[in-house]
């Protein structure tokens, strides 16, 4: 390739990625808290100059990936991303899989259950079933964290090889040598009893029993996890909880061909 | 430089047009093909979408897929919405005496959206879309959407809407559609089946959520397969969505 080819490439590369980061940039502003945002509103937070602004969100408009309200002008999030969302999840057999067995859990705890799987070095809430006491666990699908922090994490992160473990451990941000020790010790009573639990680490109001959904050659593929107000949790529970769980993602392990 | 943004955002934009449920998985080649855009234009768009969690690529299976950020968007708008949040508590309460799936859809435009689906826990339920829009003249709950606007915005929508057939029973003269329209504003409910999908196997049951001042800001419906629609259910279906819809009412005024 001549080098003006090579130039032209990389000035279209770039230019791609900025538009690209500008338009997520637009679509991560509205939030739950800050649904409906204004032109000008939209201008100040993201410093695009008014017209090009007008004319990425024109676009996004006729995707359907926002919406603007006739009677004020304003925007907020288009129903595409319902429909976007809804191909995501069918995708996933675990998900398909895994949603009675998170119900029977549901119904058998009355906590919250969450499907959640590692995505590089992240865990990631895939779905939820949610208790239906009126104190209860809120998780979001997409909601991620660090494979250390939380026990769906930890299940996921005991599923690596320990050279996988190391090198994540290596790699992590803001990880000491004390804590990866510590890390580390956890991972082996994870592997050894089968579950992890944790209490008030991610959140110091939650407590959560997790336990590793495994395929057909073994590989920790998913983690069930379920999740209450730390109040309600006490040693006896826990114990309780670690017997659905372990159960349960036996039975989803092997709905995927897990034999062992 | 502002127009090439905008068409990229446009591309990006036509690239998440392309997945959908019977194709949630597509090649680089696929895609460029389908978009008639060069290979290497459409791998930097995913290359960038993949930055921002809006696909996936999967090394084992060289394909691209749908990524995270569409679920965290679809509950943002999910948890920020007025009346999802009241109904879906309703919702649940049909589902729960009826054991069948309930959607919750609204008016956008020419179109219902389903947006919100409390799913039966049989084994046969409907699979349903969400997020898709639908024209306002086929289906139940498009039809009873339909009969809450005033007859000139009925009659103004007839006259700039193509009626296609979707299905075999799908009501495509404007006078079906009026006299479906005066049938549903006297008996307060709607009924279909296979209006707007091939299949006739599903039925759905539908009726209006309405303000104090009645007008149509919703419409809640049952989804049953027809196999198991007999008189009984129907009159089930009807009595639990009847008031359902009284109680999501209240909740709204």
């Amino acid at each position: 390739m001549s080098g003006l080819g090579a130039m032209r490439d990389e000035a279209e590369a770039a230019g791609t990625g900025v538009a690209l980061a500008r338009a997520a940039e637009i679509l991560s502003l509205f939030d739950p808290a800050r649904p409906m945002r204004d032109l000008r509103d939209l201008a100040e937070a993201t410093g695009i100059p008014k017209a090009t602004l007008l004319g990425i969100l024109n676009t996004l408009v006729r995707h359907d990936l926002l919406l603007r309200d006739g009677d004020n002008g304003s925007y907020r999030l288009g129903y595409a991303w319902l429909r976007l969302a809804d191909i995501r999840r069918t995708q996933s057999e675990i998900r398909q899989s895994a949603l009675p067995i998170m119900r029977q859990i549901r119904d058998a705890t009355d906590e919250t259950v969450i499907l959640s799987l590692r995505i590089g070095d992240r865990r990631v809430h895939l779905d939820y079933v949610e208790s239906t006491q009126p104190v209860r666990r809120i998780a979001h699908p997409g909601q991620e964290a660090p494979l250390h922090i939380g026990a769906a994490g930890r299940v996921l992160l005991a599923g690596l090889s320990d050279a996988d473990v190391a090198a994540y451990l290596a790699r992590a941000d803001r990880i000491g040598a004390a804590r990866a020790a510590e890390i580390r010790k956890a991972i082996e009573t994870i592997r050894h009893d089968g579950y992890a639990v944790v209490a008030g680490t991610v959140n110091p109001d939650t407590a959560a029993v997790a336990a590793p959904v495994q395929s057909y050659d073994g590989a920790t593929v998913a983690a069930l996890t379920i999740s209450c107000p730390r109040d309600r949790f006490t040693s006896q529970i826990g114990e309780r909880f670690a017997r659905e769980i372990v159960q349960g993602a036996r039975a989803l392990s092997r709905s995927l061909g897990y034999t062992a | 430089m502002a127009e090439k943004l905008v068409s990229l955002v446009d591309r990006a934009g036509r690239i998440l047009e392309c997945f959908s449920r019977g194709e949630p998985a597509l090649g680089l080649p696929q895609i460029s093909v389908r978009l008639g855009l060069p290979k290497p234009t459409v791998f930097r768009i995913l290359g960038s979408l993949a930055r921002h969690g809006l696909v996936d690529y999967d090394r084992a299976t060289n394909l691209y897929r749908l990524g995270f950020a569409p679920l965290r968007f679809a509950d943002a708008l999910l948890h920020s919405h007025p009346i999802r949040a009241k109904a879906r508590p309703v919702m649940q309460t049909i589902r729960d005496a009826l054991n069948e799936t309930v959607i919750l859809s609204l008016r956008e435009g020419d179109h219902r959206i389903n947006i919100d689906s409390a799913d039966s826990r049989q084994a046969i339920a409907q699979l349903l879309q969400l997020g898709v829009r639908i024209p306002l003249y086929a289906g139940a709950a498009s039809q009873v959407l339909l009969a809450g606007l005033a007859d000139s915005e009925i009659a103004a929508y007839l006259a700039r809407t193509a009626l296609v057939p979707f299905g075999a029973t799908t009501l495509t003269t404007p006078e079906a559609i009026r006299k479906r329209v005066t049938k549903i504003r006297a008996e307060g409910w709607a009924l279909s089946a296979g209006e707007f999908t091939q299949s006739s196997a599903a039925a759905a049951i539908a009726v209006p959520v309405t303000t104090p001042h009645a007008a149509t800001v919703a419409a809640l419906h049952v989804s049953v397969p027809k196999a198991r629609l007999d008189a009984a259910l129907q009159k089930r279906c009807l009595a639990a969505l009847t008031t359902g819809a009284k109680a999501l009412s209240a909740a709204l005024g």
